[in-house]
């Protein structure tokens, strides 16, 4: 059995490292989706957002050798999964969910496909390696040595929804929509201009996300990598009772057990099941949606296409 | 008062695209600094009026001037931008908002073009509270507040984007009596600061007390404008109402027996939480069409949905045959013999996706003898869907057709069928003729005489007068969720039911 | 309505080509050697209707849940729970075989429903949307028996995570010998019936269908609309259950660790391309598993992995949302309306 003492400082440190790694896609994602979600439009896409965003970074940072140009196209990657989803939930005031559920069938099937029609049988489903985005040093020990400017980016984006979202105009008018979409529209807001414009900042945060754990942090692309980040980011929307703040302290928590999960694992011997750890994430979720910890307020119109009358 | 027009609405025609006509060529003149009521039944078309002058609308026809500029409102921004505001009757808030939200939605006051100076908001609001008296505390959240300080929000948001001119689309409706003697000085007040009010209502004594002038429209049409001062209820009831009555139908002594409904001191809430029946009492009996007349949102509704199992009973008893089956569900209610014709047959009577077969046999399908708990007996539906083709008059391709593709006449026929066909011994008609051809309308009138003349019990709800005074026994006409009386149809006059579903008790 | 199913299923396939073409192939050429893969001859069309069997079942479940107006997301997780109950019905247990099949089915039933409940409930009670309970479940689902398979019953000289096999007596046989087409087909087709004469002829089939398309109405004309709700959640979990039980019984003999490609996912293509019809879905399960066994081929010729048949579903998928709007919307909004005023 490895003998870890839980409270030393290099691991403590290894543990916030990798609490942060875990959390930037999650709360990328999180937040795109509480944008949308305020608006109206429901994406449960981003799952699969987030592996195109990852597949076409990836590529583009193989064949180009150049990381940021990867994280360039997967936003243009994001701008069209978020126009597609947009059109068919706005203009066509679709099914919102059978369009995401498509989309995230399409991403899985068609990254997994791409990765050997571009790359052939390369180990276990994986690409070969890419470069990768590159870390910012610290003077730090350890663990902290340097960091992803992701986490940065991550931070700012919390701060600056929240900011955007509760005292702009273009937030309240935003958040109005999500709630009574004919009052928004009887005061002269373009309902389906915002909403369309909230989905696509969702879809782009998403491939951004996506983007982050290819050309990043794994520097590689490995099929269905996300491994069902982009529902977890569903969930932390609902848990954070759709703010943006919250769901980085929600994407944080959720990167902290992800964290502790795979080191406690090791510490605590062979023979401890790692599935129970895993299935953390996911019981979590369960308990936040039932609303066992207060009852989270969704947008009052979410998911419900607007009809001028 | 000045002469000079406010707004003036000239030969305003308003026909939907399914050919409804809403307005047939209307005049209507607003004064500056006047209070002018605008007055009518349901679907005399003053809301259609009201929601053209605010730019909700566009008019098939016909010309609007403000202070005598030709106008044309795409939105009601154009409309707010020239002045005009409205608070409709179901208000555009958002509850999860604060006041102050609420107030600058749309016209948001920017400091650096992008952030929401909100103190200069709150400061507005509070001199526009000062100046009119309409209090608020800004910060509040609308959700949690009254419904008549959330109508105080809808005015300010008005006032705050500078609106001269007010429409008030049935405004006391959420009022309690107190309320509406402070919200009336509110009027006064804003009218001494020059502006214009158009006040919509039906109800009578409002009218007269707070406006200058009153215009009265019936069925699409302005049927005359006169000045309050002068007028009495009588005159306005008569200009409302007044109408050829349709060919009468036959109807036949028959004996009155034993009570069949029985409804004592009935309290039941509407949706917004505040009582909609107020202590109704009243039976209905074997052999007796009761019929209750009125304007809609006057508790009709919640009484019909308490009756039928769809809405909660606070307090009071209702009991059908003797038995009580207050608060009982719609299923035991269909066994003690309650059948219910609802008013609003595509979200309640019928599912337009099933075919008139599945359609007819809908709170019966496990019963026998179309079916049992584990097999429904499809050949004994279809059979009884053809009968009742025929018996009821239905016009439909066949009993497999979806009933979505068929016509409302033919739809409420199905609706009929199904109730009828349990040979229930109690039926609750609401707006039974509602959107109805002639045919239709002169079916099911007969079908509920029928109903009457085998001794069943029928309670109709209709805001259709003639359909109330030719069929019913008894009327009595529901006014804030009382009954101002109960008469007999022979003993009533127009001008009576006018005065009545305006509130007002009339002396003889 | 078939011509949208139709028209979405022509789309996904001009975008396959399209997407062939990308890679550098003929679509003509892979479309064609699919094709042949699939139906090319009797062992071809067995594995076809190999392929089929579960997509069949989970195409069936997903579709009972559509038309009472739920999305069961969570048809992989209940495939999962009653494909391993049903292993260890077969595997625990030792009876003669003309009981020990339906027993293990019924367990199967048990597990899918029972996976299904939790979800149902949370919804019914609590208001919790059944996407995201639904897809929770399916992780835990597939965390849950993998850990069961390697930590209780992993088979020790295995490759791969995988459980001993059942006993004889549980095992569904082949139909067509050297192919994976086994007795679950016709259970599969079994299934069909069932949910055909549920829906056409039971009350309880009228109230799931008249639930789904106007609750307050169904309300209105007595039908328990939460109970009804429930009840459709447990036929569509035992369903997947079902599923999971035919290709573990059935092709595998055993329970395989993440034995399932998502075939959970492809129900859910299978039923949108069904209309909810149970005969559509056998139809469109059907050409699924072609399109799965097809690609086998395509694979050897043209070198584009199988992974692409996903990729056309989730482009049909995508097309099928696209509505007759005014039918769905005023759906949707009649629905959320009802839920709400809980």
């Amino acid at each position: 059995m490895v003998e870890v003492n839980l409270f030393d400082a290099a691991f403590i440190m290894s543990l916030l490292a990798a609490m942060l790694r875990l959390s930037v896609p999650i709360v990328l994602t999180g937040i795109g989706e509480v944008i949308a979600e305020r608006a109206g439009v429901v994406n449960i896409g981003i799952e699969g957002i987030m592996l195109l965003g990852a597949f076409s970074a990836t590529y583009v940072a193989y064949f180009t050798g150049d990381a940021w140009l990867g994280l360039l196209i997967a936003i243009i990657v994001g701008i069209l999964s978020g126009y597609i989803h947009g059109v068919i939930a706005i203009n066509f005031k679709g099914d919102q969910i059978v369009s995401g559920v498509g989309m995230n069938m399409f991403a899985y099937g068609f990254t997994a496909a791409w990765l050997i029609v571009i790359w052939g049988e390369v180990g276990a489903g994986t690409s070969p390696d890419v470069p990768r985005i590159p870390q910012i040093p610290l003077p730090l020990p350890g663990a902290f040595s340097s960091i992803s400017p992701f986490v940065f980016l991550m931070v700012l984006t919390a701060v600056a929804s929240y900011y955007v979202l509760y005292k702009t105009k273009f937030g309240l008018r935003l958040r109005s929509i999500g709630e009574n979409p004919a009052a928004a529209d009887v005061a002269g807001i373009n309902v389906y201009r915002v909403q369309f414009i909230a989905t696509i900042i969702g879809a782009v945060l998403a491939a951004v996300g996506g983007a982050y754990l290819a050309v990043d942090w794994n520097g590689l692309f490995l099929r269905y990598m996300t491994a069902g980040r982009g529902f977890i980011a569903l969930a932390t929307v609902v848990f954070s009772n759709w703010n943006p703040l919250l769901v980085l302290v929600g994407g944080l928590l959720f990167g902290f057990a992800d964290g502790l999960q795979m080191r406690l694992a090791p510490a605590l011997g062979v023979g401890f099941p790692p599935q129970f750890l895993q299935m953390v994430p996911y019981i979590l979720t369960l308990i936040v949606v039932t609303g066992a910890i207060g009852r989270a307020k969704p947008p009052a119109a979410v998911g419900k296409p607007y009809e001028k009358e | 008062m000045s002469s000079s027009l406010a707004a003036g609405m000239q030969n305003i025609q308003k026909t939907y695209r399914d050919g409804t006509v809403a307005l047939k060529g209307v005049d209507f003149t607003v004064r500056e600094g006047e209070i002018h009521a605008l007055i009518g039944e349901n679907g005399a078309g003053k809301t259609t009026l009201m929601k053209i002058l605010y730019g909700l609308l566009k008019p098939t026809a016909g010309k609007i001037l403000i202070r005598g500029k030709e106008v044309n409102f795409r939105h009601p921004r154009d409309a707010i931008k020239n002045g005009v505001g409205m608070v409709q009757q179901h208000f555009a808030l958002v509850p999860d908002f604060t006041v102050v939200e609420n107030v600058v939605l749309g016209s948001e006051p920017c400091k650096q073009g992008v952030v929401v100076d909100y103190k200069s908001a709150v400061e507005a609001i509070k001199k526009l509270s000062e100046e009119t008296g309409l209090h608020v505390d800004p910060e509040s959240q609308v959700e949690g507040l009254p419904v008549g300080v959330q109508q105080r929000v809808e005015i300010l948001k008005m006032l705050y984007r500078g609106a001269m001119t007010l429409i008030l689309d049935e405004p006391t409706s959420v009022l309690s009596p107190i309320e509406v003697e402070d919200f009336f000085k509110i009027l006064k007040g804003l009218r001494d600061k020059g502006r214009t009010i158009i006040f919509v209502t039906h109800k009578l004594k409002e009218a007269l007390a707070i406006s200058h002038r009153i215009t009265v429209m019936r069925a699409g049409k302005v049927t005359g404008v006169v000045n309050s001062e002068g007028s009495t209820p009588q005159i306005l009831a008569n200009m409302m109402v007044g109408r050829e009555v349709e060919l009468k139908l036959e109807k036949k002594p028959v004996t009155i027996g034993e009570p069949l409904l029985e409804v004592e001191d009935l309290w039941v809430r509407s949706d917004k939480g505040l009582f909609a029946v107020k202590g109704l009492n009243f039976t209905v009996r074997r052999g007796e069409i009761f019929g209750v007349a009125g304007v809609e949102g006057n508790g009709q509704t919640e009484l019909v949905e308490s009756l039928t199992g769809l809405r909660r009973v606070e307090k009071g008893r209702v009991k059908v045959n003797g038995k009580d089956v207050t608060n009982a569900p719609p299923n035991e209610l269909t066994r003690v013999g309650v059948a219910h014709i609802p008013e609003d047959r595509h979200k309640r009577g019928l599912i337009l996706d099933f075919d008139l077969a599945e359609n007819l046999v809908l709170g019966s399908q496990s019963n026998a003898p179309f079916g049992t708990r584990f097999n429904m007996s499809l050949e004994t539906i279809y059979d009884y869907a053809q009968e009742a083709i025929r018996k009821f008059s239905i016009v439909a391709p066949s009993e497999k057709v979806r009933v979505k593709y068929l016509s409302g006449g033919n739809q409420q026929r199905i609706v009929v069928a199904r109730e009828l066909g349990r040979n229930p011994d109690f039926i609750v008609a609401s707006q039974p003729t509602r959107g109805l051809d002639v045919a239709a309308t002169e079916y099911v009138r007969t079908i509920l005489l029928k109903m009457r003349e085998g001794r069943k019990a029928v309670l109709l709800i209709s805001s259709d007068l003639d359909e109330i005074l030719q069929l019913s026994d008894r009327v009595a006409v529901i006014y804030e969720g009382t009954f101002v009386d109960v008469r007999k149809p022979e003993e009533l006059t127009e001008e009576k039911i006018g005065l009545m579903m305006g509130g007002v008790k009339p002396e003889s | 309505m078939l011509m949208q199913s139709l028209l979405a299923v022509a789309l996904g396939f001009v975008a396959g080509g399209i997407m062939v073409a990308a890679a550098g192939y003929s679509p003509v050429v892979a479309y064609g050697v699919l094709l042949k893969g699939a139906f090319g001859d009797v062992d071809s069309i067995a594995e076809t209707l190999a392929q089929a069997t579960p997509l069949i079942l989970t195409g069936l479940g997903v579709a009972v849940a559509f038309t009472e107006g739920c999305f069961n997301i969570g048809a992989e997780g209940q495939l999962f729970i009653g494909a391993f109950l049903a292993f260890l019905g077969g595997y625990l247990i030792a009876m003669p075989a003309p009981i020990h099949i339906p027993f293990v089915i019924l367990m199967a039933i048990i597990g899918g429903a029972g996976w299904a409940l939790l979800p149902a409930i949370l919804k019914v009670k609590r208001g919790a949307h059944e996407v995201v309970t639904t897809i929770m479940m399916n992780w835990i689902a597939m965390l849950l028996t993998s850990y069961l398979t390697l930590y209780h019953f992993l088979e020790p000289t295995a490759s791969i995570p995988e459980t001993p096999i059942v006993n004889s007596s549980a095992v569904l046989p082949l139909i067509v010998p050297r192919t994976g087409l086994s007795a679950s087909f016709l259970v599969a087709l079994i299934c069909v019936f069932v949910v055909y004469y549920m829906l056409k002829r039971m009350p309880l089939g009228y109230e799931i269908r008249a639930v789904g398309l106007n609750p307050t109405a169904a309300e209105y004309g007595g039908v328990a609309v939460s109970k009804v709700w429930v009840i459709g959640m447990l036929i569509s979990g035992a369903l997947c259950g079902i599923g999971g039980a035919g290709v573990t019984l059935g092709t595998y003999r055993r329970f395989v660790d993440r034995f399932s490609p998502g075939y959970g996912f492809d129900g859910i293509a299978v039923a949108l391309i069904g209309r909810n019809n149970p005969i559509g879905a056998l139809l469109a399960a059907i050409f699924i598993g072609a399109l799965y066994s097809g690609a086998v081929y395509m694979r050897l010729v043209t070198h584009m992995p199988k992974e692409l048949v996903m990729a056309i579903e989730g482009i049909i998928i995508i097309f099928a949302a696209i509505p007759e709007a005014n039918r769905l919307i005023r759906k949707a909004i009649e629905h959320w309306k009802f839920w709400r005023a809980r």
